[in-house]
C-alpha cells in the first residue's frame, strides 16, 4: 500500500511537470500576445509595444521564460532597460518555490486570483454534485427495478435530454423563465447568497444527473442478474435490503468511478454556466485570461486544475477500497 | 401709454417663462446608489496598469487628470494642474497645480506626486503600458515648489498635452502605492469625485461620494461633491443576462447596449438611449498596401465605392453612429472639413468603372476579376462575433457582386490583432480611438508597420514627414492645415476605408438625471442625479 502510495505520487508529480510544460507551450505558441490587446485602441506609437514587452521578458526565448516561470528569475540578473545595468522584470520566484507570478492585466498574484475565485466554483461544483447523486442515483434505482415500465421510459427519456442540452441553453431559459417571466429569483448578479446559487447549480448537475442515472441503472441491472441476489432473496432477505445492502453497494462501484471524472468535468463545465450566470468562479477568470492572453495567470489556474483533477483520481482510487473490500493496491 | 403696456406685456411674459423655467426644472437632489453595467472586464484600477476602455471609464471616477478635455468643444482645458504653458521653443511646458487638493487617503497632492506618479510609469519594473508616453518624449521632470511641474521634452511634442489629458497619466497617492506596493491597483487612491471603497476584481466596483471634493474643471455645472452618494460598477458579460438587469430596474444604466434591442428601449417610457460620439479614426477596412491586389491606389479608390456604409449604420449599428466623410471623426481637431464631399460613398456601378479603369476585367469568364492574369482573389480577416460578423457580411456581399473573389478567414481577436499587423490579409478591419490627430502616427507612420497599428502597411514618405511635422508643430492652425494636408493624401492613396462613425449608446432608466458624457465618450456621473434619491 505505501509502495503503491510512493509510486502514484512520484506519477503525479510527473504528469504535472508534463502538464506544465505542456500548457506553456500551448498559451504560448497560439497567435496572439497580451500586450497588442492591450495597447490595440490606445495612444500606443511604435516602441509602446516593443517597450512594455521588454518589460514583461516576453522576448525572451521561450524556453528560457518557461523557466523562468518554473524556477524563478531571480537567479538570473537580466538587463532589461539596457542601461548595462543587471535589474530584472519583476523579480518572481518560480511555480515550483509557490509563486505563480502576477496576472499582465490585473496586476494580482495569480495565487491570490486563484485564492479569491475558487471558492465560488468549489461551491457550484459541490453543490451540483450534492443535487446529482442522489437525484442521479434515485432516478437510476426507480428506472432498474421497474424495468421496462412507463417509469422507467420517462426516466430515462428525461436523462437523455439532461444530457443533450446545452447548458447555456438551460441556463438562459431558466433565468428567462424564473427571473424575467416569473421573477421568482432575482439569479443575475454573482453570488449573493443561497438564492443565487439554485438556477447555476441546477443547469450544471442536469447533465451528471443525467450520466449518474444512467449508469445506475445499467450497473443495477447488471447486479439484479447475479447469483448472489437470487441467493439472498432465496435465503427470504427482504427486497429492501437487498436493493441496498446488495445490489446498490455493488452498483455503485463504476458509479463511483465516474464520479471523480464527473467532479472534474462539473469544475471544468462550471466555465459556461458562471458565464451565464455571471457567477464570480474561475472558469470566468480564465476564459478571459485566455482571451487575452494573459499567460501567468492561464498557466497558473490551469496547473491549478490539473493538480485538483489529480488529486480527485487519487482519491477516487483509494476510496474503491473503502466501497469494496475486494480491491487491493499491492 | 402703447409703450408702457408692451413693456408690461413683455415684462409678464418673461416672469411667466421664469416661473415656468422653476418649476419645470427639478433642484439636483443629493444622494441615492446608481448602477452601472459593462458588457466585459475592465482590469486593474491602477491608472498605470491599464488601458482598458472600460477601466478608464471606471477611473475616471477615481481619478482627475492633469489637463481634461472639454466635452463638446475637444479643447484641452485646466485639470488638477489649473494652468499650463509651454516655453517659446516648445521644450519645456511648466504646469501650475490646483492648491488644496487631497487624495482620498487624506494626502495632499503636490508637485510630487506628480513626479512620482510618471516615474512609477516609467519604472520597467512595473512593466506600464503607458511608459512610452512618457519615456519616449520626457527628458526631465522638476519639481521647482511644491505646486510647479516643470517637464522638459527631448523635442516640442504638439501630443503630448493629449497625453496629460489622458487618465492613465493620473496622478496617484505615493503613500498608497508605499503602502501597497504591487497589490496598488486593488486599493485604488485618487483625487477623483468619487472614492474607492471594494472591489471583487472584474465582476463589481464599489465608489462613495468624495465628500471633500471641490476641484472640478469649470465645464461642470456644479461644484463640490457629486450629487450621487454611492456608485457601483458592475460586470455582466451574457449579453440576455445584461440586458434583462436594466429591464428589471436591477441596474441604472447599460454600457454598449444589444443594438437589436435598442428599439425596444427607445420606445419604453421607463428608458431613454442617450448616445456620445467617440472620437478618432472611424471603424476601417483596412487594405494592405503590399499585396496583390491591394498594392495598387486605383484599385483601391474604387473598391472603397463599394461600401454601404447606410446600411451598415441601419442594420449593424442600428442607425446609431454616423457615416464617415474622412478618415478622422468628425470633432477631432484637425478634422478636414473641405474634403468632406470628396470621400466615395456608395456606388457599384462607379466601382465598376473604376477597377475596368484600374485594369480589372473578367478576361477568362470564370465570374472573377483578372488583371494581368492575376485573379482578383482575396481573403478577409475577421474576428467572430458583434460587429464584424455583420458587417462582414454586407462588404463581402457587394464586393463578390463586383467580381472578386472572397474567402472569409476567422480568428478570435488576440490571433486576429497579431495577424492583422503582421499583414496575413489582404482585407481586414479595425478602429482606432483617439483624442489626438497624431494617431495617424499609429496608423499611417512607416515605422508604424508591425511595430504599431499601421496595418495597411501604408509606406508614403511624406504622410511621414507630415506626422513628425504635425508633432513638432504648437501653433494650432498650422497643426490643423498639416492634418488637413495628411487626409488628403490618404483619400487619394485610400489604404484604409472608412465607413462607420462610432457613437456609444447607453440604455438609462428614466431615474437618472442629468446623464452626461465626456469627450472620449464615456459616462460622466459628477453632475448625475437620481429623481427619487
Amino acid at each position: 500500500m505505501t509502495a503503491y502510495l510512493i509510486r502514484r505520487l512520484l506519477a503525479s508529480v510527473l504528469i504535472l511537470l508534463g502538464v506544465s510544460v505542456l500548457i506553456f507551450a500551448m498559451i504560448h505558441l497560439v497567435p496572439g500576445d497580451p500586450v497588442a490587446i492591450m495597447l490595440h485602441e490606445v495612444k500606443s506609437g511604435p516602441g509602446a509595444i516593443e517597450e512594455m514587452r521588454r518589460n514583461l521578458g516576453l522576448d525572451r526565448p521561450l524556453p528560457e521564460q518557461y523557466l523562468f516561470w518554473l524556477l524563478g528569475n531571480d537567479y538570473v540578473r537580466v538587463d532589461t532597460d539596457g542601461d548595462d545595468v543587471a535589474d530584472s522584470y519583476g523579480t518572481r520566484h518560480g511555480i515550483l518555490r509557490g509563486d505563480f507570478g502576477r496576472s499582465i492585466f490585473k496586476r494580482a498574484q495569480v495565487i491570490d486570483i486563484i485564492a479569491d475565485r475558487f471558492p465560488a466554483t468549489l461551491k457550484l461544483t459541490v453543490a451540483a454534485m450534492m443535487l446529482a447523486l442522489p437525484v442521479g442515483i434515485l432516478a437510476g434505482t426507480i428506472a432498474a427495478i421497474q424495468r421496462e415500465t412507463i417509469h422507467d421510459y420517462l426516466t430515462m427519456l428525461g436523462a437523455l435530454v439532461g444530457v443533450s442540452i446545452p447548458p447555456f441553453w438551460l441556463g438562459l431559459m431558466l433565468m428567462y423563465v424564473f427571473g424575467v417571466e416569473l421573477r421568482w429569483i432575482r439569479p443575475f448578479v454573482g453570488d449573493r447568497g443561497l438564492i443565487t446559487l439554485i438556477l447555476p447549480t441546477v443547469t450544471l448537475a442536469a447533465p451528471t444527473v443525467a450520466i449518474i442515472a444512467r449508469l445506475t441503472r445499467s450497473s443495477m441491472l447488471n447486479v439484479l442478474g447475479e447469483d448472489f441476489v437470487r441467493t439472498a432473496r432465496a435465503k427470504g432477505v427482504r427486497e429492501g435490503r437487498v436493493l441496498t445492502a446488495h445490489v446498490l453497494r455493488n452498483a455503485f462501484i463504476p458509479v463511483l468511478t465516474i464520479l471523480g471524472l464527473q467532479f472534474g468535468y462539473l469544475l471544468g463545465g462550471a466555465v459556461i454556466v458562471e458565464t451565464v450566470f455571471v457567477f464570480p468562479g474561475l472558469g470566468r477568470e480564465v476564459v478571459t485570461a485566455i482571451i487575452n492572453r494573459d499567460f501567468p495567470l492561464v498557466q497558473g489556474v490551469t496547473l491549478f486544475s490539473a493538480t485538483i483533477f489529480v488529486l480527485i483520481n487519487f482519491g477516487v482510487d483509494m476510496l474503491y477500497t473503502a466501497v469494496d473490500p475486494r480491491i487491493r493496491y499491492a | 401709454m402703447m409703450r408702457s403696456r408692451t413693456c408690461f406685456v413683455l415684462l409678464m411674459s418673461l416672469l411667466l417663462l421664469l416661473f415656468v423655467g422653476l418649476v419645470g426644472a427639478q433642484e439636483p437632489m443629493s444622494g441615492g446608489s446608481l448602477s452601472v453595467v459593462f458588457s466585459s472586464e475592465w482590469g486593474v484600477l491602477d491608472p498605470a496598469a491599464n488601458t482598458n476602455t472600460f477601466g478608464r471609464n471606471i477611473m475616471q471616477f477615481i481619478y482627475d487628470p492633469l489637463l481634461r478635455k472639454h466635452p463638446t468643444s475637444g479643447a484641452i482645458v485646466p485639470g488638477l494642474a489649473e494652468s499650463f504653458s509651454f516655453s517659446d521653443d516648445g521644450t519645456v511646458i511648466t504646469l501650475n497645480l490646483r492648491q488644496g487638493v487631497t487624495f482620498h487617503d487624506g494626502t495632499p497632492f503636490n508637485a510630487e506626486a506628480v513626479r512620482f506618479s510618471f516615474e512609477r510609469i516609467s519604472d520597467p519594473e512595473l512593466a506600464s503600458p503607458w511608459a512610452a508616453a512618457i519615456v519616449g518624449p520626457v527628458e526631465s521632470i522638476e519639481t521647482p515648489d511644491e505646486n510647479t511641474v516643470v517637464m522638459t521634452l527631448k523635442e516640442p511634442f504638439a501630443p503630448y498635452l493629449d497625453s496629460l489629458t489622458q487618465i492613465g497619466l493620473a496622478p496617484v497617492s505615493p503613500a498608497a502605492v508605499a503602502e501597497h506596493g504591487a497589490d496598488y491597483g486593488l486599493n485604488p487612491v485618487g483625487t477623483g469625485p468619487f472614492r474607492f471603497v471594494s472591489t471583487m476584481p472584474d465582476e463589481e466596483v464599489v465608489m462613495a461620494r468624495n465628500e471633500d471634493y471641490n476641484w472640478a474643471p469649470d465645464y461642470y455645472e456644479h461644484q463640490g461633491p457629486a450629487y450621487l452618494e454611492e456608485l457601483i460598477a458592475l460586470h455582466v458579460g451574457e449579453d440576455s443576462t445584461r440586458m434583462a438587469l436594466v429591464e428589471t430596474f436591477e441596474v441604472d444604466v447599460v454600457y454598449s447596449p444589444l443594438a437589436s434591442q435598442l428599439p425596444f428601449f427607445q420606445d419604453d417610457p421607463d428608458f431613454y438611449v442617450p448616445t456620445a460620439a467617440r472620437t478618432g479614426v472611424p471603424r476601417i477596412l483596412v487594405l494592405n498596401t503590399e499585396r496583390f491586389p491591394f498594392d495598387d491606389a486605383a484599385t483601391r479608390r474604387a473598391v472603397a465605392w463599394a461600401v454601404d456604409r447606410q446600411r451598415i449604420l441601419d442594420e449593424v449599428f442600428g442607425g446609431i453612429g454616423a457615416v464617415p466623410q474622412a478618415i478622422l471623426t468628425p470633432g477631432l481637431f484637425g478634422y478636414w472639413t473641405e474634403g468632406m464631399d470628396q470621400w466615395p460613398g456608395y456606388d457599384l456601378e462607379m466601382a465598376s468603372s473604376l477597377l475596368a479603369e484600374a485594369g480589372w476585367a473578367d478576361a477568362d469568364g470564370d465570374g472573377i476579376l483578372d488583371k494581368d492574369g492575376q485573379a482578383f482573389s482575396i481573403t478577409y480577416g475577421i474576428s467572430p462575433g458583434f460587429p464584424f460578423d455583420q458587417y462582414g457580411q454586407i462588404v463581402v456581399n457587394d464586393f463578390t457582386s463586383l467580381g472578386m473573389e472572397i474567402t472569409v478567414e476567422t480568428e478570435e481577436i488576440g490571433a486576429y490583432l497579431a495577424d492583422m499587423r503582421a499583414g496575413k490579409w489582404e482585407l481586414s478591419g479595425m478602429l482606432f480611438p483617439a483624442t489626438d490627430p497624431d494617431v495617424f502616427n499609429i496608423i499611417a507612420h512607416s515605422s508604424s508597420i508591425d511595430a504599431a497599428w499601421n496595418t495597411a502597411r501604408f509606406n508614403n514618405a511624406e504622410v511621414d514627414g507630415l506626422i513628425e511635422e504635425g508633432r513638432r508643430t504648437l501653433d494650432l492652425e498650422a497643426r490643423a492645415a498639416i492634418y488637413h494636408r495628411i487626409q488628403e493624401i490618404m483619400l487619394n492613396e485610400m489604404p484604409y476605408v472608412p465607413f462607420y462613425v462610432i457613437e456609444n449608446a447607453f440604455v438609462v432608466n428614466t431615474r437618472v438625471q442629468n446623464f452626461r458624457t465626456n469627450a472620449q465618450g464615456f459616462f460622466d456621473f459628477y453632475d448625475t442625479w437620481l429623481s427619487d434619491g
